[in-house]
């Protein structure tokens, strides 16, 4: 067993008996609708749902919207459901149970139904409720998922605080009372929150790398070699940037943070460097700013302030690396596995944003140049 | 007249945009954004078509320029040995296909890291890597070259 968080350990032993199944099928629209009424006449009886539909978007579920009418009353929710492979090697109960810890606390979707073991629907499932708002300006239709996605002027003054003030709220999280059976929290030594994340990394590139490519290895050697110390163990989104969150377009108001997946236990080092990678922000006039939300200087002082925690920027060079090391693995690794086993309903997506591989790849090899020349 | 490649693809592109396309509803969102992403990835590979076997090659070249220049940093123990005669078998190697030699010499790279770093050869470790970096980033460049029409390369799609 890898040495990393227990479920998420019983999480990467199971995916490898799922390798050999055969090609996923897109489930059938007509057959989720049914699904939905018998899932709510077991637990809701009188409620019906209608208005059933397919989403698009994301890269790593299969989503359908839908209306729950009870009592003349509709209500519209999400049904979010694993396909065999994905992008992302996550477990529903772990989001479930975040979005519920977060729940009154934060802007974030209520998760109201969980089918962890797929008793009832054909994959495991959950279901939150539909959030109104846009996670990219209407008029910005090119951009995917977030890569490129330009706020402007004034929206990104008017989203920036909130955004590092939730980000405070999920860093300065009391998760040691919270309800959250499915996360173990990594006390046993300083090192053990980072390692746990290098070896879950580690081992979901050792199964799924479709090519060993030399810069890769490097990194991931550099990164179990140098784990600093975590000082204090926080609520890592784990995947916190512009594109995963919803807010309102009239006043720029967030009303949702998204995209919980990925959240564990660990050090806050590793938001912060993902919120400021090149990939995800925006080059405008020789301005970066990460997130197209500040340069990172004022990214990094505005959030010092607004959490209180300090940034340390030897940490935030590690995870850096290990973000630019991560994102290789999602897009070059996860993805293209997952679209050569034909495992996923979006293989023509992930076959694209496999692309983006040697960007980190650069990326990589320039960091870790740095490193050398010290 | 046989059809060309073109041709062919030209025809899938049309059908896609102007029969399939406008037959599925408003409402039908991943299936209209497969068919972009079809659409935009067969253009894609229409324009690269002509330069495709000069990529591979290229990136086999590259491979093997960088296991040579590992195959002449000078420090490398016992714990290594298999390792270094392995990769210089793989480089000798011209059968297959292009980026199936490529994959093997890349293989055996990796064998060669795996072997400096748990023998604990440190220094030889550290001159591998100095050598690799600078070549990994040169083929990153180009392979970021390539893949510039995608449109997620800001500094490359420019």
């Amino acid at each position: 067993m890898t040495d990393t968080e227990p479920l998420l350990a019983s999480l990467l032993e199971e995916r490898k008996a799922r390798r050999g199944l055969p090609p996923y099928l897109p489930q059938d629209d007509r057959a989720v609708a049914a699904l939905l009424q018998s899932w709510y006449d077991a637990r809701e009886p009188g409620a019906t749902v209608h208005d059933v539909a397919r989403m698009g978007g994301g890269a790593s579920r299969e989503q359908f919207i839908f209306t729950l009418d009870r009592d003349g009353a509709p209500a519209r929710y999400i049904l979010r459901m694993d396909p065999t492979e994905g992008i992302t090697e996550t477990s529903r109960a772990r989001e479930y149970e975040i979005l519920r810890a977060f729940d009154g606390t934060l802007p974030v979707p209520k998760a109201v139904w969980l089918d962890i073991d797929a008793d009832h629907f054909p994959c495991p499932a959950m279901i939150v409720e539909v959030v109104a708002g846009v996670t990219k300006p209407t008029s910005d239709q090119l951009s995917v998922t977030g890569l490129g996605t330009v706020l402007g002027d004034p929206l990104r003054d008017i989203v920036r605080p909130q955004f590092l003030d939730h980000l405070a709220t999920i860093h300065n999280f009391d998760w040691a009372s919270a309800d959250l059976p499915s996360f173990t929290a990594p006390t046993d030594d300083p090192k053990q929150p980072t390692r746990w994340l290098i070896q879950f990394w580690k081992e979901l590139l050792e199964q799924d790398a479709v090519t060993k490519e030399p810069v890769l290895r490097l990194a991931t050697q550099w990164l179990e070699d140098n784990v600093p110390d975590c000082e204090k163990i926080s609520v890592v989104h784990g995947d916190y940037r512009t594109g995963n969150y919803l807010f309102d377009e009239r006043d720029g108001r967030i009303t949702a943070i998204l995209d919980w997946e990925m959240c564990y236990l660990g050090d806050l080092h590793a938001d912060l460097a993902w919120a400021i990678q090149p990939v995800f922000g925006s080059h405008i006039d020789g301005v970066f700013r990460g997130s197209d939300l500040a340069p990172p200087a004022q990214f990094l002082a505005e959030y010092e302030a607004a959490s209180g925690n300090r940034v340390d920027r030897a940490k935030l060079h590690y995870f850096t690396i290990f973000n630019a090391w991560k994102s290789y693995i999602l897009v070059a690794a996860l993805g293209m596995r997952a679209a050569r086993q034909a495992h996923n309903h979006q293989d023509v997506l992930l076959t694209f944003l496999a692309a983006t591989g040697p960007l980190f790849v650069d990326e990589l090899a320039r960091l870790l140049m740095m490193e050398e020349s010290q | 007249m046989n059809p060309s490649v073109d041709d062919r693809l030209n025809s899938v592109l049309r059908a896609l945009q102007s029969v399939v396309l406008p037959a599925l509803p408003e409402s039908a969102n991943l299936a209209r954004e497969q068919i972009m992403l079809a659409m935009g990835h067969i253009q894609i590979i229409q324009a690269q078509r002509d330069a495709t076997p000069g990529y591979e090659e290229g990136e086999r070249a590259d491979i093997a320029d960088m296991a040579r220049a590992l195959l002449a940093v000078a420090g490398g123990g016992e714990p290594s040995a298999a390792a270094r005669a392995e990769l210089e078998t793989r480089l000798a190697d011209k059968n297959g296909l292009a980026r199936e030699r490529a994959e093997a010499v890349r293989e055996a790279i990796d064998a060669l890291l795996l072997a400096a770093h748990a023998g604990d050869e440190r220094d030889y470790h550290r001159r591998l890597a100095a050598a690799i970096l600078p070549l990994g980033r040169a083929r990153a460049d180009k392979d970021r070259g390539w893949f510039a029409p995608m449109g997620f390369d800001s500094e490359k799609s420019a």
